[in-house]
């Protein structure tokens, strides 16, 4: 597997997943990027990745209160069941988000941007700074699909009717 | 829809092998292409189910009479495979030369393979071989 950050971004739709998901794209980069990217979320998820990779996903039962001492446990919902259940943590079912704050900023001083984001009404689109005496936007744009990638360049365009810079990983 | 017979898991000759759907993504309409394959006159695929392990587990199934069809009617507007995510499960339908009916292929990776009627499961087998959707371990 490709442990491209990038690669990974494009991977998880909301860019939010199970620190497992995480780790697995991420590879050894991933307690770096935890560190600096990515933020608890504070709710758990129902259900859990089965560990085989076959797309299907273990169903988590029990509490997953934070106080609770019962153990959760995921169980495979497949016909038939091929999965052993699992013994999980909070932590572990605990999702990681990307904090695009961070990311922007980081990216910003990079390339050496003026500070300043903006959200856009356009999904997984937001301006990270500017360039130069003109204040040129710059805008990062993370897309999982290629046609959604084409629709936001016009959005972007139509809506600031101005020159931009726009980064968008693109998987290769 | 419904399958009359099944085999399950993978068995025959690709008992050995192990199944994906990574050609769809990766080689597209061609990995369909029955043009060498005695037997064989079509393959269409009319089932893709496409799992993405983010917070929600969000699944996405397409089906479609022809699913590449479609997309390449719609001018090529979307990916009929997505670029991201597990390709969990194709359904096709084969026409056999042999055959008045076509004949529903279910694969689901890592090893669950479903055919019709048995007499037609070496040609599946032998497409699967050769474009790489079985894998030898």
């Amino acid at each position: 597997m490709n442990h491209s950050p990038w690669r990974s971004l494009e991977a998880i739709p909301g860019f939010s997943a199970l620190p497992a998901v995480w780790r697995r794209h991420l590879g050894d980069d991933f307690e770096f990027f935890r560190a600096a990217f990515l933020q608890k979320k504070a709710t758990t998820v129902r259900s859990f990745p089965c560990p085989r990779n076959c797309g299907c996903a273990h169903c988590i039962i029990g509490e997953a209160a934070p106080a609770s001492q019962s153990p959760i446990t995921a169980i495979c919902r497949c016909e038939p069941c091929l999965c052993a259940p699992l013994t999980l943590t909070l932590a572990e079912i605990t999702p990681l988000r990307l904090n695009w704050a961070k990311l922007g900023r980081a990216i910003g001083k990079a390339f050496g941007l003026d500070a300043g984001d903006n959200d856009f009404p356009i999904p997984n689109t937001r301006q990270i700074g500017s360039w130069s005496s003109e204040a040129v936007a710059v805008i990062l744009t993370i897309q999982t699909e290629r046609h959604l990638l084409r629709r936001v360049i016009p959005e972007l365009a139509l809506l600031l009717q101005r020159p931009f810079i726009l980064f968008a990983p693109t998987s290769s | 829809m419904k399958i009359n017979s099944t085999k399950l898991p993978a068995a025959g000759g690709l008992a050995q092998n192990r199944l994906t759907l990574e050609p769809l993504r990766a080689d597209g309409l061609d990995a369909l292409d029955s043009e060498g394959l005695e037997g064989i006159s079509q393959i269409t695929l009319v089932e893709i189910e496409v799992a993405w392990e983010n917070e929600f587990q969000e699944v996405i199934v397409r089906k479609a009479a022809d699913i590449f069809g479609c997309a390449a009617a719609e001018g090529g507007l979307y990916d009929p495979i997505p670029k991201s995510g597990c390709l969990v499960q194709a359904v096709f339908l084969i026409q056999f030369a042999e055959s008045a009916e076509r004949q529903m292929v279910q694969l689901r990776p890592p090893g669950t393979l479903k055919i019709g009627p048995y007499p037609n499961a070496g040609l599946v087998e032998r497409w699967l071989l050769t474009r790489g959707f079985a894998l030898a371990h």
